[in-house]
């Protein structure tokens, strides 16, 4: 009997990804990435809004140096546009006008963002940000693509095959629930919201050198505010980093008691976005929690 | 030598799958392979973070893959415990109301210890196969079994979701770190998201800014070459829809049901233009934007704005108790003023929208029992809310 061939991978061939100077990934998240990155399946990443689904890909890419292609996907997209578009107007403009060569037909093929991922020549990062937003067949219509990293243009009969597959990596907001069938191909990865301990060391690689008693209080305040219940929109780490600068650049101090009323924290909106949510702290702030209604909501 | 060193992993993946994480061959090959290639590194927490993120693609199943590696690592929990506990939910979905018990009878319940009352419990659940509600053994609602949910049992183990019960009990069940994100239930959003896909009437809508090639070519040779070129509009779906939902008190075993309901229309961006309102019990003459806020929109209102152009669909039980449903005032809403029949709301109701479907979670089979839903269906053509419901009403809202 023979044994497949696999050669165990060694630690630095394996451990490609390690997280950057501007982006702090917590041990699971490494690992995920790595495995991916051995597998040469797609990450699907899923979190909370502003836990650095999107800034991850940009990140891998810085680390391993490749070129990253990014594919947003907006409501209209079809899976097609990510492969090629047929420029039919153009072709037929250059027919009236005798511009070119129109009986070349590939002259008026332009290839959408996986049809680039899998043209290039070199390995890429490939960003499908956002997948959810599309329509609910969306992610089955890719998944013959994605797997053999290769299509076919209809128009010309070519064949855009990748040589060197690229990383896929691809967010979700959980808007919609993806295909078993999609799921089944993906490396998984939930971005938890960062603990503390974390969070101080994604402030520390934004901010080298804050003074610990401005970071130890903005966290604070920072923590609580998301504690509340029925917030619809809780800061994000993004958030934090603003607000951070925000506090920085005008030098406001934050107030030294223990629980901050929401009027008092200085540059709210730039943590609160939504008026809703400003009235909710509002209300909790002059009078004491109730238990019985906390946190309860129906259809939301 | 490899290939046993996978099957050592075997009770994992099948643990599991008797949890319920939709767990295929596909995903077992894929841990396979990473095996080979040695990415566990030869260490737990590796193997951990690589198990978990090539098994489980659902945050919801975190929880349920920790107590299966713990089971199977650490020989920690009960490997069946979590099925077990759906299941008993399940069972305790379909309350009674609570039972008073007299002083005496309370007193001798007090004293079962906490060590004895889980040794009942592991017992009970190896012999009980059944739902059970009222009595006092078995695990189920009402009664005064010291297990279950809304019990009268002094100091019982509660499994209620909610954690309310008797208020006594001792121990609530099973907690682990990613419990809040647990929901089985949004399984099914996504089936729900493909049958509402059907409602939908494809029109030629908006500018016209979609080249028609086809039409294109066909004019541009009849002009002897000349460009002429024929835009056409693009087909949006024409559906306008409505979703009224009962949240009244009988509704809330099904309150996770109509929540998959709302977050499939709400999230699949099909409709042309989606509204949702609440009501208890009945429609009188308010609909609810946001219960909690108490934000609503009077009833007539809703008619005149929406009615003819919208399609409608309510969700309710319709198991009213026949005076709210046919006397004037006869609702517990608060601040009413007027005094017009339920009835004659939901008549006003089924007059406005000639498009309109009823989905009801109790099953078909039981809508007999309730004299309030045979009157409720006779405005509203009524359907069950299961996923083949659902495609029937669909059919007839088209």
């Amino acid at each position: 009997m023979n044994e497949p061939a696999y050669q165990p991978l060694s630690d630095a061939e394996f451990r490609r990804f390690r997280g950057t100077d501007g982006y702090v990934a917590s041990r699971a998240l490494q690992d995920a990435v790595n495995v991916a990155l051995a597998l040469e399946r797609p990450l699907l990443l899923k979190g909370e809004p502003g836990t650095g689904k999107t800034l991850l890909a940009h990140h891998i890419a810085r680390a391993l140096g490749l070129e990253l292609i990014v594919w947003n996907v907006k409501s209209t997209t079809k899976a097609r546009d990510g492969l090629y578009v047929y420029d039919t107007v153009q072709r037929l403009n250059d027919a009236r006008f005798g511009d070119g060569d129109v009986r070349d037909i590939r002259r008026y093929i332009k290839l959408g963002p996986l049809g680039r991922a899998f043209a290039s020549p070199q390995r890429v990062v490939l960003l499908i940000d956002e997948i959810d937003k599309a329509d609910i067949e969306f992610p089955n219509d890719l998944l013959q693509e994605l797997d053999e990293m290769r299509f076919v243009v209809l128009e010309t009969g070519d064949e855009v095959r990748a040589r060197e597959r690229p990383v896929v990596v691809v967010t979700s907001n959980a808007e919609k629930e993806l295909p078993d069938a999609f799921l089944r191909r993906c490396v998984f990865h939930y971005i938890d919201f960062p603990d503390e301990a974390q969070m101080r060391a994604i402030v520390d690689v934004h901010f080298p050198g804050l003074p610990e008693a401005l970071l130890a209080r903005a966290l604070e305040v920072f923590f609580a505010l998301r504690e509340v219940p029925g917030l619809r929109k809780r800061p994000s780490t993004s958030e934090l980093l603003d607000w951070i600068r925000v506090l920085l650049a005008s030098g406001a101090r934050l107030p030294d008691e223990a629980t901050v009323a929401p009027d008092r924290v200085p540059f709210l909106g730039t943590l609160i976005k939504l008026q809703e949510d400003v009235d909710t702290l509002a209300r909790r702030s002059s009078r004491p929690a109730d238990v019985r209604t906390a946190g309860r909501r129906y259809f939301r | 030598m490899r290939r046993r060193a996978s099957a050592v992993f075997l009770p994992l993946f099948y643990t599991l799958k008797a949890l319920g994480v939709p767990v295929s061959p596909t995903e077992w090959l894929a841990l396979t392979e990473a095996l080979a290639k040695g990415l566990h590194r030869d260490s737990l927490t590796d193997f951990y973070y690589l198990a978990r993120s090539l098994l489980v693609k659902d945050v919801a199943h975190y929880d349920a893959f920790d107590q299966a590696f713990a089971h199977c690592f650490r020989g920690g929990g009960l490997p069946d415990d979590l099925a077990t506990k759906e299941q008993i939910l399940e069972w305790l979905s379909d309350p009674r109301s609570p039972l008073r018990l007299p002083p005496e009878e309370l007193e001798r319940m007090r004293r079962l210890s906490l060590e004895e009352l889980l040794r009942e419990l592991e017992d009970r659940l190896r012999t009980q196969k059944e739902a059970h509600h009222g009595g006092h053994h078995w695990i189920g609602t009402g009664g005064t079994s010291p297990f279950g949910s809304r019990g009268s049992h002094p100091s019982g183990i509660s499994f209620d979701p909610e954690g309310g019960g008797g208020g006594g009990a001792v121990l609530q069940a099973f907690q682990r770190r990613y419990r809040n994100l647990r929901n089985d239930l949004t399984l099914d959003v996504r089936q729900i998201g493909v049958a509402l896909k059907k409602l939908r009437d494809l029109r030629h809508t908006g500018s016209e800014e979609v080249l028609d090639v086809e039409a294109t070519i066909d004019r541009t040779c009849r002009n002897a070459g000349e460009i002429e070129l024929v835009f056409t509009r693009e087909r949006e779906n024409q559906v306008r829809l409505i979703l009224a939902m009962d949240t009244g008190g009988s509704m809330e075993p099904y309150r996770e049901l109509s929540e998959r309901l709302f977050s499939a229309a709400h999230g699949i961006n099909h409709f042309k233009d989606f509204r949702a309102f609440y009501f208890h019990n009945c429609i009188y003459e308010n609909l609810y934007v946001d219960v909690e806020a108490d934000e609503f929109v009077p009833t007539d209102e809703v008619i005149r704005e929406y009615g003819r152009r919208y399609r409608l669909i309510i969700v309710g039980d319709a198991a009213m108790a026949p005076y709210e449903l046919l006397i004037p005032n006869g609702t517990l809403e608060r601040m009413r003023r007027s005094n017009v029949k339920g009835i004659d709301r939901l008549r006003a109701l089924a007059e406005a929208f000639p498009k309109r479907a009823w989905l009801n979670p109790i099953p078909e089979d039981s809508w007999g029992y309730y004299d309030t839903i045979a009157t409720v269906a006779g405005l509203f053509p009524m359907f069950p809310l299961t996923l083949e419901g659902l495609d029937r009403a669909v059919k007839a809202l088209l």
